[in-house]
């Protein structure tokens, strides 16, 4: 209790001011520049040319730190002014602190207004917190795990050091870079909690997460562009599952409707015993006629015992003579081998045609067959075909589109909250 | 983005249910002529 | 209300609540104290260190929708600051105070009656303070306070010396004054002060209110803001 603030009057009489201007007086290390603006609340400022530390609780001007390594400069200047939550602050000093490791480097800007007090404008990283000092008591501050403050649940986030590594301004504490203090800090984006614990004090503040382009264009700056994840950043990517659920539901009626309407008639089925003197010969199904423009699906089916069948196909308009053409191919075969019975293949398949336009139709079949190159009995082949059949291969497209969007905008959260952790944990 | 969600989202209900009245399959139209294997694979014998 | 001439200069010294002891007069910073019927200065008030300050004597306010007024003010200093307390007239003529400091405000009245036990355990450990000494070790800030029905836990503990006052107080309040000063806060909120002069320990409750819900009239035009 040696170093009573003294409250004397100035050594030297001092025209009347207006208040609210800041008052400025020289270096006692250079005589330089010292300015200040919190006048009568800042306890210790910085000289503009030295760098030196200057405990301005008195008339006294003690040296706190001399001359400090080498000047850095800050993104915003120091006297710099902004709206931010709709509050106008100026920019009165700022300290370059670092985690223990020095691996983790962050910068604080202390903001003032005569009538709103102080805020703390955090940088780390292009991603800027703005931090109000909490008047509340936080029982639990310092536990590993949920805990409730200021009416907000918050979650652990990390625990460790934060070492004062340069600092410049003023503030309305004796700021030093010899400042360690224990670090923890909780999220509940955007807001966080930081609990800073020294010997003498506990101080715990409440932030909230702010866009840097709102930043820049508060102080009409440009700031560089924020990289990984914030800390109190609110995840962006968030699944909206209203715009692909409405999707979904609308693909859902038109497929149900498609599939109402669709007429999926036979229009001819045919069994053919294939031998091998069917080789090189053309088949031909009964005519059959379409009233109206549909697509055609061909049905094939043969048993096949390792064996092979391939039609080559066309659908034959008989008044127009235009052709469409299908193919087929089929093969199953079976075995055993090394690791026990296998079979390939499958003795059924269809083909689609693309809507033909209406009138007579038949269908011309060219066969080729494994058999036709050895003798055997006749192989059956049965060849029915559908007119208008409903589709399912587009909705099952469709869905899979639709549903891959909240399938990426989930993994991106899930990548993004893996960097916000990463800055997170216990540091020992 | 959730903009771009929306036209997204309707290019696919509207080229699904266009190919779906209309007779078409996306898939059908995709596929090529595939010939059918001439015998038993390699790797069964 | 009532008026006195100040001993010194003469001009109308007010005190605005019968409870003020204790004026400035606004002219000759004369340090006047009301007696039975007159009053006797006990010497000059030296001029209140600057600061930014948006308030001062005579700005208006609301608390609980109830307006007020500062009447007095005292300019507190520590080993690692300086703070205003503001002390307010409400409509109902209830006296509290403003604490000012680094642009928070909090709102607290002097608790009526025996304070509790909590109180007088804690100045007992602090005490040695206000004679330079050091506070015992049970004086560190972080123990819990029953005060007016809530619990509070004390933050910070300090001395802190009287730098300079204005207006009209409830004590006298000259330059040097010394008072052990333990800050209380609640998890909602809640603000109490306890501080000891030497003869005698007051507890003060209230709670912190944001600069808006002040609703401040009167205010000191502050140059650029």
């Amino acid at each position: 209790m040696d170093d009573q603030p003294s409250g004397s009057p100035p050594a030297q009489p001092v025209p009347p001011r207006a208040p609210g201007r800041p008052r400025t007086f020289a270096c006692p290390s250079c005589g330089g520049t010292v300015t200040l603006r919190a006048v009568g609340q800042s306890i210790s400022a910085t000289c503009s040319q030295c760098s030196s530390l200057i405990d301005v609780a008195d008339e006294n001007l003690r040296i706190i730190e001399a001359a400090q390594s080498a000047m850095q400069d800050a993104e915003i200047p120091i006297g710099a002014r902004a709206r931010l939550s709709d509050i106008e602050w100026e920019v009165v000093g700022y300290m370059r602190r670092s985690d223990g490791p020095g691996d983790f480097r962050w910068t604080e800007y202390l903001l003032f207004n005569p009538y709103r007090g102080y805020r703390f404008l955090v940088e780390e990283y292009g991603h800027w917190t703005l931090v109000k000092m909490l008047n509340r008591d936080v029982p639990e501050a310092g536990k590993q795990g949920w805990i409730e403050a200021n009416g907000r649940s918050y979650q652990f986030f990390g625990k460790g050091f934060a070492r004062t590594t340069y600092v410049a301004g003023e503030f309305f504490w004796r700021a030093s870079t010899a400042d360690v203090t224990a670090v923890t800090d909780y999220i509940a984006p955007p807001y966080r909690l930081m609990v800073e614990k020294n010997d003498a004090e506990i101080i715990v503040s409440e932030g909230e997460y702010l866009d840097a382009r709102a930043v820049a264009t508060a102080f009409n700056t440009p700031l560089r562009t924020p990289s990984s994840a914030g800390v109190s950043q609110v995840n962006p990517h968030k699944p909206s599952l209203m715009v692909i659920g409405f999707a979904v539901i609308a693909a859902t009626m038109l497929q149900l409707t498609s599939l109402a309407i669709s007429a999926n008639a036979l229009v001819g089925s045919q069994t053919y015993q294939l031998t091998a003197a069917d080789k090189g010969k053309t088949l031909s199904s009964g005519t059959f006629r379409l009233n109206r423009s549909g697509n055609i699906e061909i049905e094939t089916g043969a048993y096949l015992i390792n064996d092979w069948l391939e039609l080559d196909m066309a659908l034959v308009n008989v008044d127009t003579n235009e052709s469409y053409p299908a193919f087929q191919s089929l093969e199953h075969y079976r075995g055993t081998d090394s690791d026990g019975d296998w079979e390939e293949g499958g003795n059924n398949g269809t083909v689609l045609l693309p809507p033909v336009p209406p009138g007579t139709y038949k269908l011309l079949i060219e066969p080729d067959a494994g058999l036709f190159a050895k003798p055997s009995s006749p192989l059956p082949v049965t060849v029915a075909i559908r007119y208008d059949v409903p589709i399912w291969s587009n909705y099952l497209i469709a869905m899979a589109l639709l549903l891959a969007v909240p399938a990426i905008s989930m993994i991106r959260r899930m990548m993004f909250e893996k960097s916000r952790w990463e800055k997170g944990g216990v540091a020992e | 983005m959730s903009k771009l969600q929306m036209v997204y989202a309707a290019l696919v209900v509207l080229t699904m249910s266009a190919a779906n009245f209309n007779g078409y399959a996306v898939t059908a139209m995709l596929a090529g002529k595939q010939a059918a294997s001439r015998g038993v694979n390699a790797y069964h014998k | 209300m009532r008026k006195f001439a100040c001993p010194s200069c003469g001009a109308d010294v007010t005190f605005r609540s019968a409870q003020s002891v204790y004026a400035v007069c606004p002219y000759c910073q004369s340090m006047v104290v009301r007696g039975d019927v007159d009053v006797t200065s006990i010497g000059v008030m030296a001029a209140l260190p600057e600061d930014m300050s948006p308030l001062q004597l005579g700005s208006g306010g609301y608390f609980e929708d109830q307006p007020f007024t500062l009447i007095g003010r005292l300019k507190i200093g520590w080993r690692d600051g300086l703070w205003n307390e503001w002390h307010l007239l409400m409509a109902d003529g209830r006296r509290g105070w403003i604490g000012e400091a680094q642009g928070s405000f909090s709102v607290s009245f002097e608790l009526e009656g025996v304070l509790p036990r909590d109180v007088a355990q804690t100045f007992e450990y602090c005490l040695p303070l206000l004679t330079g000494g050091e506070g015992a070790d049970e004086a560190k800030p972080g123990f819990l306070v029953e005060l007016g029905g809530t619990t509070l836990r004390a933050v910070d503990i300090k001395l802190a010396t009287c730098l300079g006052s204005e207006g009209e107080l409830p004590f006298a309040a000259p330059k040097g004054r010394r008072t052990v000063a333990v800050d209380c806060i609640g998890v909602g909120g809640e603000f109490a002060t306890l501080d000891h002069d030497g003869h005698r320990a007051r507890a003060y409750v209230g709670r912190y209110v944001e600069w808006d819900a002040l609703r401040f009239t009167n205010l000191r035009p502050l140059e650029g803001w």
